[in-house]
């Protein structure tokens, strides 16, 4: 199984063709292959950002119920998975089969005013670390047009990056605080944690939403 | 909760930036929603979900990750518990908070518009709402600028940008979906009840706590020279768990940023900061006065937090 490429393992499992002790060893696999974790992750953010205009039959939870699951948490048995033959692998324009085929395709750039400053900036458009994951399924899938899209495109090829989803680019380390040492890591943040409760209530930056910077920071990376 | 109410009803006579401020800041106390966002940190993403209620206990709110590894937040008006990956839970308990007052909240906005320039734009359609637009400019190169879309309906942040002195975007926020309810459903009241989570956590080991045991001020420890504009509003000391030193923490504020200063007995043999760090907009500082370590955090550019950290001096009680 794992021989296939990220996106087959993933989709396999989404798709449902898995069921049993071969589901199960995927889940295992999939929590000691940080690559299609990161694909995984990747999918969900896309879909998060797609989801207004994804099938119904995709549902809300999946993706959490899974991660629970490689996480090594209980709810293995919860996903709903149907049996299917896996030796003939095809790609459904359906659910995160159709996210993951418009990863190289869809910026999830939403109504941004300032092109220039979009959501995904052009240097992460044009990253292409993350992009020859998808990029040779974005040419078979249709993207269906819907003048109401919150989704800007762009050309073919250019990618996708997102959190954790690719090897940081050692030159650009403003994403993270700047140290190698654990200790120092975890004493910034939380003083970020003590700044944020505090400091809210003496400003109007609560309506910011600060929390999210420390939610945002992903110290396992 | 008063869904369907208009925006904030201004005198004639008021600026509609300081309305349209005023109104977002009140909103968090006012409605109950739900939603996703994405956080935009340099060339990181991240989703996020968010659960918001705010009724007779006050504001509470869950904040999760969706992608990476899991982390969250669960705030209340006196406590937080964030839980965080190969990291201890953080338990940050404020009984002597002086809690969020929708009575000062005119008070801040006139605070603010002395170091910014808050102008009202055009309107924008974000998460399938309509949204005002202001811009937020700052008056000097000590603090960033911010243009943020407000949910004409309910004020609501719907999505912001914070931009650096050269105009960059450092983070923004942006919902791709919000939720509004009259009442919080009951899965809304368990997703944002911590109490438990806390009852169960300190009992164990693996948390960091900080409880704030004084209000009163150690004024052997004076910051001298921070930037205009900025001042210091708090100073609180807290136990820490894990060396159970105090820790003195002083805010400063200019109305919009905010600036704290930890100051610890340096821990022997731990590594401290020393330096710059950035994490998207949240600069640190830290160095060694006095043998203490201090530490300066805030979402301000590096060189207010290092301003703000080599004006830190230790003054002994037979100077005063």
């Amino acid at each position: 199984m794992m021989s296939k490429h990220p996106d087959e393992k993933i989709s396999v499992l989404m798709d449902g063709e898995l069921e049993g002790t071969e589901r199960d060893r995927l889940i295992q696999e999939l929590k000691m292959d940080s690559q299609t974790r990161c694909c995984l992750e990747r999918y969900q953010l896309i879909s998060d950002a797609l989801k207004k205009h994804l099938p119904d039959m995709l549902g809300h939870d999946l993706f959490q119920r899974v991660t629970q699951a490689i996480a090594g948490e209980e709810p293995h048995r919860q996903i709903s998975l149907k049996s299917s033959d896996t030796t003939h692998f095809t790609w459904r324009v359906t659910g995160f089969a159709l996210a993951a085929s418009l990863a190289a395709l869809a910026v999830i750039g939403i109504q941004w005013t300032q092109p220039e400053q979009s959501l995904v900036s052009p240097q992460l458009a044009s990253t292409s670390e993350t992009g020859p994951i998808v990029a040779d399924l974005a040419t078979t899938q249709q993207i269906p047009a819907n003048r109401n899209s919150d989704i800007q495109f762009v050309a073919e090829g250019d990618a996708v990056n997102p959190v954790s989803s690719a090897p940081r680019d050692a030159g650009n380390n403003d994403t993270q605080w700047k140290m190698e040492q654990p200790g120092v890591k975890s004493r910034l943040t939380e003083y970020l944690i003590n700044h944020n409760e505090y400091a809210s209530a003496i400003s109007v930056r609560e309506g910011l939403l600060p929390q999210v910077r420390v939610v945002g920071y992903d110290p396992g990376e | 909760m008063a869904l369907g109410v208009a925006a904030a009803h201004a005198a004639d006579n008021e600026d509609p930036a300081t309305v349209w401020l005023e109104k977002m800041s009140r909103s968090s106390m006012t409605y109950n929603y739900k939603g996703t966002f994405i956080y935009r940190r340099g060339n990181e993403l991240v989703a996020m979900n968010i659960v918001h209620v705010a009724d007779e206990r006050g504001g509470r709110q869950r904040l999760s990750a969706l992608n990476g590894a899991p982390r969250e937040i669960i705030r209340s008006c006196d406590s937080a518990v964030c839980f965080l990956p190969h990291h201890k839970a953080v338990i940050v308990n404020k009984q002597r908070h002086k809690a969020f007052s929708v009575a000062n909240i005119s008070k801040r906005i006139a605070t603010l518009q002395e170091h910014y320039r808050v102008s009202v734009e055009g309107t924008d359609r974000v998460a399938g709402r309509k949204a005002q637009m202001l811009s937020i400019e700052p008056a000097d190169h000590y603090r960033y600028g911010y243009r943020v879309w407000i949910d004409s309906e309910t004020g609501l942040l719907l999505k912001s940008d914070m931009r650096g002195d050269d105009g960059k975007s450092v983070e923004q926020i942006m919902f791709t979906n919000l939720t509004l309810v009259e009442n919080p459903t009951p899965d809304m009241l368990e997703a944002v009840d911590n109490e438990e989570v806390m009852r169960n956590r300190k009992s164990e080991n693996n948390l960091a706590s900080f409880d704030d045991t004084s209000d009163e001020a150690d004024e052997t420890w004076q910051v001298e020279d921070i930037p205009e504009g900025f001042k210091r509003v708090e100073h609180y000391q807290h136990r820490a768990s894990d060396h159970g030193e105090l820790i003195e923490h002083m805010i400063f504020t200019d109305g919009l940023a905010s600036v704290s200063v930890f100051i610890e007995k340096t821990p022997p043999g731990e590594a401290m900061l020393s330096g710059v760090s950035t994490m998207g907009g949240v600069n640190a500082y830290g160095a060694v006065v006095a043998d203490h370590h201090v530490t300066v955090v805030g979402e301000v550019p590096t060189q207010t937090v290092r301003e703000i950290g080599d004006s830190v001096h230790y003054i002994p009680d037979n100077d005063h």
